[in-house]
């Protein structure tokens, strides 16, 4: 018997305790206000506001990913009912999933054997389901949520990514909760981002080799005076996700650490494993004579990293189906030691014993980690088998697969503007002009053109224009060259430098209008084309309502700017609108010419209902 | 060829590029070592040797398939970069991490300069997650910058193909069926620490049109070669490539700069074409600063969309306001050159090198005659030519000189190169065309300020 687990955890909102029963065999969550025992319930179920689970109905377990704000654990029973269990830290969750895994694990396996410890650090599983039992680890990738309409409809996946991204958070408090605009509409453009949100929270780290990423930094400190041993110290920082993960991939450490711990205290006995023969032959490093010998880890030497000695291993290998294509003795005949062959590296009496158990640690670790990943233990052995062979398949030495790309039929866009009977002369023309040496056609054309200068004055004062449109074309073009001269200096020097802003309360607020008004235009546009006519009537007339009255709210900020500087002349004031009024004229101009767009359409609309003698009148145009 | 100038090629090798001339493969030929080729000529000197191997990297470009393919000019890629541990490898300088910054700050500019129209997101593989760069944009300059700021991180963990390549399918997912679906990944580890199956991730890429191409630093990967030749229909020589060095590197990244021909398979899903709608704004001058509408910032000058009149900063861009597609023409006509590559040029022997006696471009004098050629030393001048002539004399019979199978002039190798790389147009064929249809060429650069619409 075990202690009763248990850990708070909000259930639909509600405060509350989940426990797990002494026994093992039910998870129950009861609100905090009115505890009430109800071990009685029969089912799963609610039972006077709690929640009764008999563990050997869950199906399925089910963790928010460590990326996500909240720590939440989903429960799935047979019956295909979710619960959902909010848990106020990332430890507890992890406590309590290892807590029910586990128990789950001990539950289905008839096998198991083992003496969990009653600590509420990361918990132990049975040996055998180690890699099977653990759910939480297989990952579900998202396959469909990722539609327009499931991220539209997605309230929380919305506000998690209002929270991530400052500035769009304030662009929808001023636009959606200030402005009026449906949040469904503001998200619509978005999508793209959405969902791109959505898929960061809804990934997960693949299981990976724990020891190799755990590296202990080891100082040996000599004594100051004698010549004796020195005292190895060893640094090394381990999260209890690390140990978790630890203990599930190496059965071996679990077992040194159940039987070990109660005498040694917890940091003495990750300290004395990092040192110890037995970590680097997990590490898959050699053992070297010079390894510290420790007499609590080396027992476990001999074990393999399940914690099985050799004669248990044997035992099971005998019960084990073997796949037939891998299985030595089932293919005696073709046995490539008959044709005069070597025998394999593993199979060879003398080959270092070191090498090998290297081997098979690496190899047992990797096949793990795949399983629970895949779940490739459940295919059954005809797959399995069909898989091997294909992955034996030399895909080398295949022919290369030729593809048949689309070839364009397009004629050569000189073959097409010029007929090819040019070919001919253009061979002439060419000896023509390389014939003779390039210094000498240049001096010919150089002549040319000073002979001929007389004709090009003539040509000139024909059409000679007046020196007042001279002066102006000139002055024209020195001005946009200065023009462009200063707006590339700004860009170097990035940005506004040269236009003092009128003032900086004035300058944010016309920001913000603009940013709006940008933000309604886009709305306005994209409603207007978007050629669903339910949208263009629902959401265009109340989105004109928005662009116009964008348009008297810049207007708004402008005359407040004007009136604030009160106390100056008419003159500079006058001067000074027309400078602010020029930062916003454009956005002004296209608001203005939305809004045309829109009644120009609405009018067209009703004057071609009215020409067709239709009844049918609908207050709002469908456009396109 | 000699096949010990393959050791440093551009492109990865086929099975029947193996053959030897004796017919073997090329592991069962005599060895040959590069400092074997290299022989001093009888002055002692390397400048010979020197130049044949220049001249043979300029000649490789020739091998060039110029047949005009369908591609898909409107091109959505992901670059992917690896950013775990293995990335902080030094087997290239100054680390593979910083060395692959640097090119995908390169790639990414010649990425848009080649596909204007094109748009481009960054995602990066950490701590076996996949963390997103840059959002998929038009716009280098904020990708460029966001690749800057990854150089002051660290690479650390595992990467995660899956998560990746799930991530860039998110990414693309809204993307039209005119556009294509590409991811670019770059790659220094051997192993990815995925979350589930990744079988499955790429039958759904192939499923939706995503074609991956890999380029591995370290050594060739299994699961990177399945994800290749699955995403572009059994073809993974052409998509994924491990380098041999930093150049090589290079070249395999940039290949990716060129839009994928569209395969017969692909294109007989999609039926027929689409019309797209773009614009051609007007740009404008203006005395004071105003809002613009893609930053909200006060800038000076910009472009007004010519449907809904906002202005902004720079083209070509999507209009913030009414979402139309604003470009200018030149942009358009450099996203073609893909369509329409410059045809390869024939070497000419000398029988027929007397009809030219300069290259048609540069009007730099060719190499006269092979017989005279300690004469002809004295009467080059021009180190470019000079170049080409030893090289002429060491090789024992190229002429120099390349004509163009249309217009029939005659060039030099620099302009060959300069006209196949970065012109792609004829100069010859050009000056041809100038002389007879001058207004055409003035009416190609003039920019429409009506909305068209262009094919896509």
């Amino acid at each position: 018997m075990q202690a009763p687990f248990s850990v708070p955890a909000l259930y639909s909102g509600k405060k509350g305790t989940i426990r797990v029963s002494s026994g093992r065999n039910i998870v129950e969550w009861s609100p905090s206000i009115a505890p009430i025992d109800s071990h009685g319930g029969n089912g799963n179920g609610q039972v006077n506001g709690t929640v009764v689970i008999r563990l050997d109905d869950i199906a399925g377990l089910q963790a928010s990913p460590a990326t996500h704000a909240k720590a939440r654990l989903r429960i799935t029973t047979t019956s295909h009912t979710q619960f959902t269990f909010e848990v106020p830290t990332r430890a507890n969750l992890e406590a309590l999933k290892a807590v029910l895994a586990s128990a789950n694990a001990a539950s289905s396996s008839s096998s198991a054997a083992q003496s969990p410890s009653a600590s509420l650090t990361p918990a132990p599983t049975t040996p055998g389901a180690a890699s099977k039992s653990d759910p939480t680890r297989k990952i579900v990738i998202p396959t469909k949520g990722l539609s327009d309409a499931d991220l539209l409809a997605d309230r929380t996946l919305q506000i998690s990514f209002l929270k991530s991204n400052g500035d769009l958070q304030k662009q929808f408090l001023d636009v959606v909760v200030g402005q009026q605009l449906p949040p469904d509409e503001f998200w619509r453009t978005r999508i793209p981002l959405l969902r791109m949100h959505s898929l960061v929270l809804a990934q997960r780290r693949g299981p990976y080799n724990v020891l190799a990423t755990v590296k202990p930094v080891s100082t040996t400190q000599s004594e100051a005076t004698g010549g004796g041993a020195g005292t190895a110290q060893v640094k090394v920082s381990l999260s209890s996700d690390k140990i978790r993960d630890i203990f599930l991939q190496y059965p071996v450490v679990r077992r040194a650490y159940d039987e070990n711990v109660p005498p040694l205290v917890e940091t003495a006995f990750w300290s004395r494993f990092f040192l110890s023969k037995l970590c680097r032959k997990l590490r898959g490093e050699k053992i070297g004579l010079n390894d510290t010998p420790d007499n609590v880890m080396d027992k476990y030497l001999d074990l393999d990293e399940d914690g099985m000695t050799a004669e248990q291993r044997e035992l099971e290998n005998e019960n084990a189906k073997i796949m037939r294509f891998v299985d030595v003795e089932a293919n005696e005949m073709d046995d490539s030691q008959r044709a005069g062959n070597r025998p394999d590296i593993t199979m060879r009496q003398t080959t270092h014993k070191d090498t090998l158990s290297i081997i098979r640690t690496m190899n047992k670790l990797s096949q793990k980690i795949v399983a629970s990943v895949e779940g490739e233990a459940q295919q059954p052995l005809e797959e399995q088998e069909q898989l091997k062979q294909r992955e034996l398949a030399l895909e080398d030495l295949e022919p290369v697969t030729e593809i048949s790309h689309v070839e364009l039929h397009l004629h050569r866009s000189t073959d097409f503007l010029y007929s090819s009977s040019a070919g001919k002369d253009v061979d002439a023309a060419a000896t023509d002009v390389n014939g003779s040496r390039a210094s000498k056609v240049l001096e010919t054309m150089t002549d040319s053109l000073s002979n001929s200068s007389g004709s090009i004055h003539e040509l000139l004062s024909s059409a000679v224009p007046s020196s007042s449109t001279i002066s102006h074309a000139q002055s024209q073009v020195f001005k946009l060259i200065n023009s462009r001269r200063r707006t590339e200096e700004n860009r170097h020097n990035g940005g506004d430098s040269d236009t003092p802003p009128s003032d900086a309360v004035t300058l944010r607020d016309m920001k913000l209008s603009h940013t709006t008004a940008i933000e309604f235009l886009h709305h306005f546009w994209s409603a207007l084309l978007s050629g669903e006519p339910s949208r263009a009537v629902s959401a265009l007339p109340l989105l004109v309502t928005s662009v116009e009255k964008s348009k008297t709210r810049l207007e708004a900020v402008l005359d407040r700017h004007v009136s604030s500087n009160a106390s100056q002349d008419p003159a500079t004031l006058a001067q000074e609108k027309k400078r602010v009024q020029g930062y916003v004229q454009i956005t002004l101009d296209a608001l203005q010419s939305a809004a045309k767009t829109y009644h120009d359409l609405v009018k067209e609309q009703q004057a071609a209902l009215t020409a067709a003698q239709s009844e049918n009148t609908t207050p709002a145009g469908t456009p396109r | 060829m000699r096949s010990t100038t393959r050791s440093n090629g551009a492109r990865p090798v086929s099975n029947l590029e193996l053959r030897s001339t004796a017919g073997g493969y090329i592991w069962e030929d005599s060895i040959q070592r590069s400092w074997d080729v290299v022989q001093e000529d009888a002055g002692g000197s390397l400048a010979g040797v020197v130049a044949e191997l220049v001249q043979a990297g300029k000649r490789k470009r020739l091998h060039y398939d110029t047949t005009p393919l369908q591609r898909g000019i409107i091109r959505h890629l992901i670059l992917v970069l690896d950013l775990s541990m293995s990335m902080s490898e030094k087997d290239l300088r100054p680390t593979r991490y910083q060395l692959s910054i640097s090119y995908a700050v390169q790639f990414v500019a010649d990425y848009f300069e080649q596909n204007p129209i094109s748009q481009l997101g960054i995602i990066g593989m950490r701590d076996g997650l996949a963390n997103l760069v840059s959002q998929l944009g038009g716009n280098p300059t904020e990708h460029i910058s966001a690749l800057q700021a990854l150089r002051k991180q660290e690479p650390s963990g595992d990467p995660s193909l899956q998560n990746a390549l799930e991530m860039a399918r998110g990414g693309l997912y809204h993307v039209p069926s005119h556009g294509t679906k590409e991811v670019v990944i770059i790659f220094g580890s051997l192993l990815s620490c995925d979350p589930g199956d990744i079988h499955k991730t790429v039958g759904t890429l192939k499923a939706e049109h995503v074609r991956v191409r890999i380029v591995g630093l370290a050594a060739e990967v299994a699961i990177c070669k399945e994800i290749c030749r699955r995403t572009n229909e059994g073809d993974s020589t052409s998509t994924y490539g491990v380098i041999l060095n930093e150049q090589h590197f290079k070249e395999l990244l940039l290949a990716s700069c060129t839009p994928p021909a569209s395969t017969k398979q692909k294109s007989s899903a999609s039926l027929g074409s689409d019309l797209m709608r773009m614009g051609f704004p007007s740009r404008i001058v203006e005395t004071s600063p105003s809002f613009c509408a893609c930053h909200s910032r006060l800038i000076k000058g910009g472009y007004i969309c010519p449907r809904c009149k906002v202005k902004v900063c720079s083209l070509p861009t999507e209009c913030p306001a009414c979402g139309l597609t604003l470009i200018l023409s030149t942009h358009l006509a450099r996203s073609y050159h893909h369509l329409m590559p410059l045809r390869n040029w024939d070497e000419v022997d000398w029988n027929d090198a007397k009809k030219a006696s300069s290259c048609f471009a540069c009007q730099l004098p060719f190499l006269t005659a092979l017989s005279s050629a300690p004469r002809l030393r004295v009467s080059v001048s021009g180190s470019t030519t000079n170049a080409t002539a030893v090289s002429a004399i060491a090789t024992g019979g190229a002429s120099g000189r390349f004509r163009c199978p249309s217009c029939k002039q005659m060039f030099c190798i620099d302009c060959d190169l300069f006209a196949h790389e970065i012109l792609h147009n004829c100069p010859g064929c050009e000056a041809a065309a100038g002389g007879r249809k001058l207004s055409n060429g003035q009416a190609a650069t003039e920019v429409s300020t009506a909305t068209t619409s262009a094919y896509a």
